[in-house]
């Protein structure tokens, strides 16, 4: 038995092979008999608990209350030894068969959202804990340059990382699939929308793994313990979004932030449960009416499964594809920025057209100004990410500089260069970001009810903006200096630039005050309110326009002297030699 | 450029922060030759043999492979199945058998069955680790692992073998067992770049040696002229008088090839032959009779 086994395996890995070397190699040293057998043992174990531990909580006798029972009691039933038991519609009766009535339908809808809501967080967390820790043992033994010198393309590697590295995690997932699926059909869900839910499933998942993939390719001594921080952070993200999504009634913040709850794939089971027609007060969990609320440019469009769906498959999309492309170039260039300046202004153009649709509040008499002070929280901590993916390292932008004239085949201008070089500074790149979100946002500020508070948001918008533009300015000249840990060192330097500002708008309370001029030092100028109109303001931008220009400048002499020293130097070596 | 060459360069340099590693190297190999890349610790010898291999990207300057440029920026995966590459280092997937290891390598490079398996064992054979193919490369010897490795190179058939001190680290036995596996190789017709920073480890095997010291290219010929050009010795003679007599007395020697009168007429340059107790043989002669000259300079 245990050679068909083995035999059977062997097959299916040679086969699994032909499709994809990569794939090959992974299932070789994880797709053995002895590890199936583990986790076929854990899964299915596993299963049986749960199911007993949800027959465990079906009712035994009746004229007692319980979740699952249909009936009502009896008038002037006295049986409760506790008023507090008495719950409507739960009390348990016999059918004329002498029978319990019994929910089922709700029965197996808990069974279903429970194995759903256990699949996605061990599915999500544990597998990318393997995808990091993956990729961190092959850099730490030195096989990853084997596989970077193959003549296979990024994506038959990547591909095969991604189907082999967590396979027995798969299996674990294949074989709860009959349970979940039976579950979801007798919960009377539509065989389409459980399919729905698979589908918006497997995208986190290739959102999620690819994240992961790319984080493993960062070139640091720490990369082990950031398998363990990042699989953390994630699973401390999934139970947020699944306390809000079960329990929340909200349907979200009704702001920009709504945008970082769709990256949960548990959302989707809103449309699920609602396909039951179960009434919320006997689910009692995942409010039929929470996404109804959930608007974007103010058209309901969370309304319907079919959109709903659509739009979290086209948002994991769009960033699966922009992950792909950074993990393309530092898999194949280790050294080389995270994005090109082209795809960045792409990705840049998507986020603000996808965040920018949660502002508005057509529901609410409220005007949309809160919505913008979030919105300009996210705009600083993409900006803060796009910095990091379009700042060159030392060493790039130092042989940017000496040899800029001899590394193209075909020279351009250093404008150009600098708007779509690969090694140039990030500096125009990122203001030209910058300019693109203004552009987009200008008219949102015009359209939107915003009252009377137009003028400050554009001020706000403008005046974040540029102090973005002053952080991205300030990491790359500090990632120029010749210290030992340079990024560590910029990251801190911009930490303590952020977080400062705002310790100091805490101990001065300046919100809402003449004081709040204060908040036009911090990467959110807009929480100023209604003051962030007026000369205060105008004098912070000029100031901050100012230093730009000159940090600027500053940084152009540093580059021009890396340069100028260094060719002299080389003439000088020549002349030596000849 | 570099159409008949397997490897060409043109002025290529490679900078880590302030060191200049490579510096500015015109290195030409060509087909079929075995090309010893000498120099000691620090001379650049890897940092070299990793820009051939794409490891690395050059700061400066151009590669060219069989005629074809190696494109910066790009994935250039038609030049990357030209070459294998062995690093000084040998990481290996210790937890996968000996015969998996090859094959995910064979995959990797796209050879289908059942060329595949044929190409495993004729590799397997070559190396010698025929009776090894179902053990975990964990219990290998350090001799085993450096020929696995030299097997996972050259499976996919390499036109451009790139060693990186292949021998360093062997025990005798196992360095002659090398050798005699690359000379296999070598008489297939692929092109074999190898580097060490002991001579003798490269001279029974190369055809050309180049030198480098300080990222440069120091000397690049074929062994045949560097040994002539090392066996040709320079003497300086200084003289008081008469250098015609000395020449006529220089001829009778055999290991003097030439001999010609400075422009100044105070010295005879004699190319000559011997090595260094034959020189000696020369000055006592010259004493012997009476030709004693002024001084000797090499």
């Amino acid at each position: 038995m245990a050679s068909i086994l083995n035999k059977f395996i062997n097959q299916f890995i040679e086969q699994a092979g032909d499709f994809n070397p990569q794939l090959f190699r992974e299932l070789k040293s994880r797709f053995n008999p002895r590890n199936i057998a583990i986790v076929s043992a854990i899964g299915i174990l596993g299963q049986i608990a749960l199911c007993f531990l949800f027959s465990s909580s079906l009712p035994l006798h009746p004229m007692s209350s319980n979740r699952y029972c249909l009936g009502t009691p009896p008038p002037n039933w006295q049986g409760y030894s506790d008023p507090n038991d008495y719950i409507p519609d739960n009390f348990c009766t016999k059918d004329l068969l002498g029978q319990l009535i019994i929910n089922w339908q709700l029965w197996w809808l808990d069974l279903f959202t429970t194995v759903s809501i256990i699949g996605i967080t061990i599915l999500l967390v544990v597998g990318t804990y393997l995808l990091i820790a993956d990729l961190a043992k092959e850099q730490i033994r030195g096989t990853l340059n084997f596989i970077r010198l193959s003549p296979q393309s990024v994506k038959t590697i990547f591909l095969g990382k991604l189907l082999g590295v967590p396979a027995l995690l798969y299996w674990l997932t294949f074989l709860t699939i009959p349970l979940h699926f039976v579950a979801g059909i007798m919960a009377n869900i539509p065989i389409l929308l459980i399919l729905a839910f698979y589908g918006v499933l497997i995208a986190s998942c290739a959102f999620f793994f690819h994240l992961a993939l790319l984080i493993g390719l960062t070139n640091s001594k720490s990369i082990s313990f950031y398998s363990f921080a990042v699989s953390g952070g994630l699973l401390f993200y999934l139970m947020i979004m699944m306390g809000m999504t079960l329990w929340g009634d909200r349907g979200g913040f009704h702001s920009p932030l709504d945008w970082v709850g769709l990256f949960y794939p548990g959302k989707a089971l809103v449309y699920l449960a609602q396909s039951t027609f179960l009434p919320f007060k006997t689910v009692t969990y995942l409010a039929d009416n929470s996404l109804e609320k959930l608007l974007w440019y103010g058209q309901p469009i969370f309304n319907y499964a079919w959109s709903g769906s659509a739009f979290m498959l086209i948002n994991y999309g769009i960033w699966t594809y922009a992950i792909t492309r950074a993990i393309n170039r530092r898999f194949r260039r280790p050294h080389s920025v995270w994005l090109s300046k082209k795809q960045s202004y792409g990705l840049t153009l998507s986020f603000i057209i996808i965040t920018l649709g949660f502002v508005p509040k057509t529901t609410s008499s409220t005007p949309s100004y809160d919505n913008f002070v979030i919105l300009q929280f996210l705009l600083f901590a993409f900006f803060m990410v796009l910095t990091g993916a379009l700042s060159p390292q030392r060493q790039t932008l130092q042989d940017w500089a000496r040899y800029r004239h001899q590394l193209s085949q075909t020279p351009r201008s250093m404008i150009k260069d600098l708007i779509w070089g690969e090694q140039s500074p990030s500096t125009l790149a990122i203001a030209l970001n910058g300019g693109i979100v203004f552009l987009y946002t200008l008219p949102a500020i015009l359209i939107f009810p915003l009252e009377n508070y137009r003028l400050p948001v554009i001020m706000g918008l403008l005046l974040g903006l540029s102090i973005n533009l002053f952080y991205a300015l300030i990491f790359q000249r500090l990632l120029l200096l010749k210290t030992s840990n340079r990024l560590m060192g910029a990251v801190s330097v911009l930490a303590i630039l952020t977080i400062f500002p705002l310790i100091a708008v805490v101990i001065v309370g300046a919100r809402f005050t003449p004081i709040s001029s204060i908040w036009f030092l911090t990467f959110m100028p807009m929480a100023a309110g209604q003051f962030i109109f007026g000369i205060a303001s105008i004098i912070a931008l000029l100031g901050q326009w100012i230093v730009i220009v000159l940090a600027a400048g500053e940084m152009t002499q540093k580059l021009k002297a890396i340069g100028s020293s260094e060719s002299k130097r080389l003439i000088e070596n020549s002349a030596q030699l000849s | 450029m570099g159409d008949t060459n397997a490897i060409a360069t043109q002025g290529l340099t490679k900078q880590f922060e302030r060191h200049i590693a490579i510096k500015n190297i015109d290195l030409e190999v060509a087909e079929g030759e075995v090309y010893g890349l000498i120099g000691p610790n620090g001379a650049g010898k890897t940092t070299l043999i990793r820009l051939l291999a794409m490891a690395e990207e050059a700061t400066v300057g151009e590669i060219y492979l069989y005629g074809d440029r190696i494109v910066k920026e790009e994935s250039n995966l038609r030049l990357k199945q030209y070459i294998g590459y062995l690093p000084d280092d040998f990481p290996l997937y210790e937890e996968l058998t000996v015969w998996d290891y090859l094959d995910y390598f064979a995959r990797l490079y796209f050879l289908q069955t059942p060329h595949r398996r044929r190409r495993l064992e004729e590799v397997l054979e070559l190396v010698q680790l025929t009776s090894k193919r179902h053990s975990i490369i964990a219990t290998l010897s350090r001799g085993m692992k450096q020929r696995l490795s030299l097997a996972r190179t050259i499976i996919h058939e390499p036109i451009l073998l790139l060693l990186d001190e292949p021998v360093s680290g062997l025990d005798p036995i196992a360095r002659m067992q090398f050798r005699e596996i690359i000379k296999v190789l070598q008489s297939a017709g692929m092109t074999i770049l190898i580097s060490s920073h002991v001579l003798s480890d490269l001279a029974e095997l190369c055809t050309s040696i180049g030198i480098m010291e300080l990222g440069s290219l120091v000397e690049s010929a074929s062994l045949k002229t560097l040994y002539e050009r090392l066996s040709h010795q320079q003497i300086y003679i200084g003289i008081l008088n008469n250098p015609q007599a000395l020449i006529q007395e220089l001829k009778q020697y055999s290991w003097v090839e030439n001999c010609e009168i400075m422009p100044d007429s105070q010295q005879v340059k004699v190319y000559f032959t011997g090595n260094l107790e034959d020189s000696a043989n020369l000055l006592r002669s010259l004493v012997l009779a009476g030709k004693l000259p002024k001084q000797k300079l090499l």
